[in-house]
């Protein structure tokens, strides 16, 4: 049987196997480069966390016209009695009475923190830029504010001379950790000074915010631009606190019908 | 190619060639072909259902309230008689009516003393803010509009940015248009979502959830909540109930520490000329990092038994009752006739898709997928959106599986409520009936807060991703028409 197959076909048939087997081969590394990693070997991301602050934001505006002039509720926590101050009209206000304020998406925001526990006499200025936006039902945007953690470890190292980075998340459901985050502080992963932590967090999730904390001061009495130092500061206001039980039955809002616990005071 | 063999390689080759590029453009062209007559056909179909027509009406009048439409009809009988699948479904409205709420911004004050101006309306978030006086706006608002290297005082954009300015130039001065600085451009987006921000429970997520022939499950993901149940002739089989999103935004952070003094290079000892041997035992010491001691972080908390709870009275016999939800003790979120009696009513619709409200995607893969005996059913609609309500009544052996959840978002901790009713929408007697539901990593699971309308044992175990699958092995069947609820609660994790 095998005598009568020829060396040629035998040849032909060789080499279209292999042909196929080629074609094969490269169209499975091409759907396998498409559902890959985000970023294929051999490209450059476009954003880095080096850069400085504003550039990735206006690189995302210019990305995401959908995201330009977007109100961001942020959330700004830290050690009991520490005080944040944000830029406006030229100077810093008055220490923040509710830690919940709406920042625009991709502008720069320069705070200033006083009341470091241990380091009273200390001010650091650090700079808040919301990158990108989470999507929470309509009327609802106060209830889900992206988490500005300082903890005493990062004040403690931008106070030793450190610059310390932070790159907020949003986590992806699936494959988020189990683990229960109620009621305790953000979890943070530490990365090399090597390596990027904006794209870290992007293999993680979507990154949000990007908090940097140095030792940087003003100094304008050696020339230092005090407009560039606070970024031309941008646009911020409060967000009304969200009423408790007590503040409706100030205002004369609670229903004297309803009994105690069926609106919940949360919400 | 004087060589006879060469020139039979070469001959052989051009047929071979000749043969084999037509025969493959063929097929992709037909491939091709079938997938644009299939797509043109589907849309016609589509077109034609009366939740096509209803849609269309609804995307020229937009409007907020949710609408559901039912089916079959007369007009859409070529899809009944094919797939003998009586569809009810709801869709979420369109996406323009979706859009961010316009409210008019509080007067913006200007650094240089041309009074307040009003923000466009656009630019107003839902987020209003609280009695701010002039002191508290920011004096140069690049708010107002979208441009990130300038703001806009008066009529007129100035650029904010130092940096920017030689980028764009807005000045008055240059008879450059400023194209990004238009907010209408800037806006004329709609209303998106991420999924990554919703928790989803329910459906059948991933490979098709399948049984074997021990009974067991093969592709049960986490989110997946399925049936399975045995049919009078010993068929088994397993359908999977609709899919509840709730939105749960968790955050993290990756932290990177800094200084002038740090280096990334790794440093190792090279060699060492120092003779390693018996006696010099300093050598073997542990590694700092070993011995250095861990501090306390946090202490568990022992819970004490609230005896109060378990002081139960001994009651007569005839007051004994089996572990049933009162059915008159419905929720709020779970109190209509599809969960009381298994009844769906139209009035309940928009409750129901309020209750199981879903994310909107933009993949898909979470598009309505049904396989009827291998073949596949018409799509319904062609948004790119989640379908949280999916409702299907199959004739013959069939089940109904439903879930709601009580909130349609949650903070980490709060706990969620979820009810879980089914029927036999068939027309015969089904047994051997086993709920199971396997739940996402950010949902754990509430000891003791599982009840069952029927007799059922239940149990959990751990799933891959961390949390729990529930499990409830009903001890009785079901006959036709009859039903059953089952409510549990999760904890955000």
């Amino acid at each position: 049987m095998l005598k009568r197959v020829s060396f040629p076909t035998l040849l032909v048939t060789w080499i279209a196997a292999v042909a196929l087997c080629v074609v094969a081969a490269f169209a499975s590394s091409a759907r396998a480069q498409d559902l890959g990693s985000r970023l294929p070997s051999g490209t450059h991301p476009l954003l880095h966390d080096s850069m400085p602050p504003g550039e990735i934001g206006a690189i995302q505006l210019h990305r995401k016209p959908e995201l330009r002039g977007v109100w961001q509720a942020v959330e700004i926590k830290g050690p009991q009695g520490l005080k944040v101050a944000m830029a406006d009209a030229g100077q810093f206000t008055d220490n923040l009475a509710e830690s919940r304020i709406a920042v625009v998406v991709g502008y720069p925001y320069r705070l200033r923190i006083t009341g470091i526990p241990l380091e009273e006499d200390v001010a650091l200025y650090p700079t808040l830029e919301v990158i990108d936006r989470i999507h929470p039902p309509a009327e609802r945007e106060h209830r889900f504010p992206i988490p500005i953690e300082l903890d005493e470890d990062d004040l403690a190292e931008a106070i030793k001379g450190e610059m310390v980075m932070k790159v907020i998340y949003l986590e992806d459901n699936e494959i988020a950790d189990p683990v229960d985050t109620a009621g305790r502080p953000q979890r943070v992963l530490d990365v090399r000074p090597g390596q990027d932590a904006l794209r870290t967090a992007d293999r993680l999730g979507r990154p949000v915010a990007i908090l940097r904390i140095g030792s940087r001061v003003p100094n304008v009495s050696e020339g230092q631009d005090w407009d560039n130092f606070l970024y031309g500061c941008p646009a911020w206001t409060t967000i009304k606190p969200i009423p408790t039980k007590q503040m409706l039955i100030e205002q004369g809002k609670w229903p004297a019908s309803a009994k105690s616990g069926s609106i919940s005071d949360r919400r | 190619m004087n060589n006879p063999m060469h020139k039979r390689v070469f001959v052989r080759t051009v047929i071979l060639g000749l043969t084999v590029v037509p025969w493959a453009g063929c097929q992709t062209q037909q491939l091709t072909n079938s997938k644009v007559l299939h797509q043109t056909a589907r849309q016609q179909s589509l077109a034609q259902t009366p939740l096509a027509k209803a849609n269309l009406d609804k995307s020229n009048q937009p409007s907020r309230s949710a609408t559901a439409s039912t089916m079959p009809t007369a007009g859409h009988a070529s899809l009944a008689t094919t797939n003998e699948i009586a569809l009810v479904q709801y869709t979420e409205p369109s996406s323009d009516s979706y859009a961010v709420p316009r409210e008019p911004l509080p007067p913006v004050y200007s650094a240089y003393g041309n009074g307040p101006m009003t923000a466009g309306p656009m630019m107003a978030g839902p987020m209003m803010p609280g009695p701010v006086g002039p002191t508290m706006m920011p004096p140069r608002s690049m708010a107002a509009h979208s441009c990130p290297s300038c703001s806009m005082i008066g009529q007129r954009y100035q650029p904010v940015f130092s940096q920017f300015e030689n980028g764009v130039d807005c000045s008055p001065s240059t008879t450059v248009s400023c194209g990004p600085c238009n907010p209408v451009d800037a806006f004329a987006v709609p209303r998106q979502s991420d999924p990554q921000e919703y928790l989803f429970d329910g459906g059948d997520r991933g490979p098709t959830v399948r049984l074997r022939k021990d009974d067991s499950l093969s592709g049960l993901d986490t989110e997946d909540t399925v049936i399975q149940y045995e049919t009078a002739d010993g068929k088994s089989d397993v359908v999977s109930g609709c899919r509840v999103a709730i939105y749960a935004p968790r955050f993290a952070s990756v932290r990177k520490r800094t200084s002038t003094a740090q280096s990334d290079v790794a440093m190792r000892l090279r060699t060492t000329d120092q003779p390693s041997g018996p006696g010099q035992f300093i050598d073997r010491l542990p590694s700092v990092s070993v011995s250095k001691p861990e501090k306390l972080v946090n202490q568990g908390n022992v819970n004490v038994i609230e005896s109060v709870r378990d002081r139960d009275q001994l009651v007569p016999a005839e007051m004994v009752l089996p572990m049933l939800v009162a059915s008159e003790a419905f929720k709020p979120y779970e109190d209509f006739s599809l969960m009381r009696n298994g009844d769906l009513k139209g009035t309940d619709l928009a409750r129901f898709a309020k209750a199981a409200a879903a994310a909107r995607t933009w993949t898909n893969v979470d598009e309505l997928q049904v396989l009827i005996d291998g073949q596949e059913t018409t799509e319904i609609t062609s948004k790119k959106q989640a379908e949280e309500f999916r409702l299907y009544e199959y004739k013959g052996a069939r089940i109904r599986l439903c879930k709601v959840a009580s909130e349609q978002m949650a903070n980490p901790g709060d706990i969620i409520s979820f009810t879980i009713r089914f029927d036999n929408v068939g027309e015969q007697p089904l047994s051997k009936l086993v709920v199971t539901d396997s739940l996402t990593p950010r949902l754990e699971y509430v000891e003791g807060s599982e009840k069952s309308s029927v007799a059922a044992k239940f149990s959990t175990q751990p799933n891959a991703a961390g949390s729990d699958v529930l499990r409830w092995e009903l001890q009785d069947g079901l006959k036709a028409g009859d039903g059953g609820l089952i409510r549990f609660d999760c904890k955000v994790r």
